[in-house]
């Protein structure tokens, strides 16, 4: 499983604590629409339940996304994975991984949890077929050994999904 | 990929010093592959006629060199009080937030704080919170994407050959009083 792969994990410096307890208070104040955040006292791994929006193929289909952030957070981008069962999509592996460029090369530390929320619900909401991506064989056979998706050289290859 | 770049001011003095020697090194090594290469066939000799002395791409630059001379040169420190002073003629409502969040701290930019100038768009940021995204080795605005500081190759043709670092280089190598653009 790679949902407990990353457990030797620097704790958060200080700066990306606070901007996490910010970004909580928000959630809290603000939380986006379709997601809910499973309270924990674990600041480092946030754990999301998504639901799927209606009218989408993923309607009425609950998942769950495990965050975890770096110390360096948000300077370095959270890891973000599905929790198994992932939802069958083109850029989704069965193991979790998401094929999303923000989570990788095009990260910002102006993106948030939130932010990431809402692209994920809308790569899942503009999807027309639920299959796995082409190599999600071979991508999940060399990801055994309980590697990171930010270990993994993406290529983006669509942007219409 | 993060850098090692806690102590930059410091640092890059100190590099500056202690770069000579590793310039001496490259130096002298570069000069002996161009002769091995060049000796028999003259293969580029005529290629910028500036005789023995390296072209300026093959010195490699130090990291923190060119981060903090980016710093330095291309983003001007400003308090955030006087950054609002400046843009109230462009911006109408500007002037009436001396506050606003930072959107890589999410905490508020007052005035006392301090911000660094961008040249491509108005976003402010702490000047330590850009300073880590710009040290992760990133040259964009984390806001709008926008290269943080102008494009060096923008208004040559001559010289450039698509060395977005020759400046550095340059200036790295030769110092930076002399002006090579």
């Amino acid at each position: 499983m790679t949902a407990s792969s990353t457990t030797s994990r620097k704790a958060l410096s200080k700066i990306a604590s606070n901007r996490l307890q910010k970004e909580l208070v928000e959630w809290q104040v603000n939380p986006p629409s379709g997601f809910k955040h499973k309270v924990t006292d674990n600041l480092q791994r946030w754990v999301i339940e998504v639901n799927g929006a209606p009218g989408t193929l993923y309607a009425n289909e609950t998942y769950q996304l495990q965050v975890d952030f770096p110390e360096h957070y948000p300077m370095e981008a959270p890891q973000v994975i599905f929790l198994p069962p992932a939802p069958l999509h083109p850029h989704i592996y069965s193991n979790g991984h998401i094929c999303l460029d923000i989570l990788y090369d095009s990260w910002s530390p102006a993106m948030t949890v939130s932010s990431i929320c809402i692209s994920i619900l809308s790569m899942l909401s503009s999807s027309t077929v639920k299959q796995r991506p082409d190599d999600n064989d071979g991508y999940v056979k060399k990801c055994k050994n309980g590697r990171s998706p930010k270990e993994t050289r993406w290529w983006f290859h669509d942007d219409k999904v | 990929m993060a850098f090692p770049i806690e102590l930059l001011t410091l640092q890059n003095l100190l590099l500056r010093l202690g770069s000579w020697f590793m310039l001496a090194a490259a130096v002298s090594l570069i000069t002996l592959l161009n002769r091995a290469y060049v000796g028999p066939e003259k293969k580029f000799s005529n290629e910028s006629g500036s005789g023995s002395r390296p072209y300026s791409s093959l010195v490699q630059v130090p990291v923190q060199f060119v981060v903090g001379l980016i710093k330095l040169e291309r983003m001007p420190v400003t308090k955030y009080s006087s950054f609002l002073e400046k843009s109230e003629g462009r911006f109408d409502d500007s002037c009436e937030e001396a506050t606003s969040p930072c959107a890589v701290c999410l905490a508020l930019v007052i005035a006392s704080d301090e911000v660094r100038e961008l040249s491509n768009c108005s976003h402010i940021f702490h000047r330590e919170c850009l300073d880590g995204w710009v040290d992760q080795g990133r040259i964009t605005c984390p806001l709008c994407r926008s290269k943080l500081w102008p494009d060096l190759n923008n208004d040559k043709s001559k010289n450039s050959s698509g060395d977005p670092w020759r400046r550095e280089r340059m200036s790295y190598l030769f110092g930076e009083d002399l002006c090579f653009l």
